[in-house]
């Protein structure tokens, strides 16, 4: 059941992911984005990573894809995207298909990962490893969300 | 993963909902009537004025960038708030400097005025030619 449940939200993931490159119209597009990051939700949370999975809703879907749309809102329909170089597509599509594959079959799992991944509840296993080995990233994370709040500031206001 | 078999539930009965409206919308539906004129926008009775996608001022823009900052912070915060037993004054000192350099970025927007709304000038002229 669970690995039936976690191809299909692969499979889909993959068909939407697709649709978001592929389709004409941006709004479609980022549409099939948010449909990507709910399939991706699934799987994580079959992993037994649900903490991450929920977050990724939460700060993905409810605020990443609605700036996307922002966006694509105030490019005011201009931005039509045309067929656009078929190579370039075979060329990523490889590359992506290189790194998902080394990723799923991989066998090699940072031990931060595992740290969280056995135990019972995901989100105090984050929390141990965030805020003792991982807390220098988390405060170097403070200070880039601060550049990015001075420099939208700069951008628009003044 | 036994506690998430309620969000399935609820997932295959939303997918079984949105495809029964779907087809049956399709099915019981009257086809025939299809024309130019049905699938154009109405606009009181002229041919739509402008594109629907209109562009607005930018500092909506901010706001939601302001927004995914902070939602971020409080992402941050649910975690920290699980594993306190275990982190020591370590993590809990961490996460005061995390917010810390947040709120020196809020202060730093408000003081420069990223957060006023200015007032929209609704024109009165147009209020006085209806009146």
């Amino acid at each position: 059941m669970s690995g039936l449940l976690m191809n299909i939200f692969g499979i889909l993931s993959l068909v939407s992911s697709i649709k978001v490159v592929s389709s004409e119209d941006d709004v479609e597009s980022v549409l099939y984005l948010v449909l990507v990051f709910c399939n991706v939700c699934g799987v994580l949370i079959l992993c037994g990573l649900d903490f991450i999975g929920l977050m990724l809703i939460m700060v993905y879907v409810g605020a990443v894809a609605v700036l996307f749309l922002f966006i694509v809102m105030m490019m005011g329909g201009v931005s039509r995207r045309g067929g656009g170089n078929k190579i370039f597509w075979v060329i990523g599509l490889i590359i992506v298909g290189v790194v998902v594959v080394k990723g799923v079959y991989g066998d090699e799992m940072s031990e931060e990962l595992m740290g969280v991944m056995d135990r019972k509840r995901n989100i105090e296993g984050v929390g141990e490893v965030l805020f003792t080995e991982g807390l220098y990233k988390v405060l170097v994370g403070g200070g880039i969300l601060l550049v990015a709040m001075i420099g939208g500031v700069t951008l628009s206001v003044l | 993963m036994e506690e998430y078999g309620v969000a399935l539930i609820f997932l295959c009965v939303s997918v079984i909902v949105s495809v029964v409206v779907e087809v049956a919308s399709y099915v019981l539906g009257d086809n025939k009537s299809k024309g130019r004129e049905k699938l154009t926008a109405y606009e009181c009775g002229f041919d739509a004025f402008e594109d629907a996608r209109v562009r607005f001022d930018v500092r909506f823009y901010l706001v939601g960038m302001l927004f995914i900052v902070f939602d971020l912070e409080a992402s941050f915060l649910f975690p920290w708030g699980m594993s306190l037993d275990n982190v020591g004054g370590y993590g809990y000192w961490g996460m005061i400097d995390f917010i810390i350099e947040l709120c020196v970025g809020y202060v730093y927007v408000w003081r420069m005025g990223g957060l006023v709304q200015h007032e929209v000038n609704m024109g009165e002229s147009s209020i006085n030619n209806i009146k």
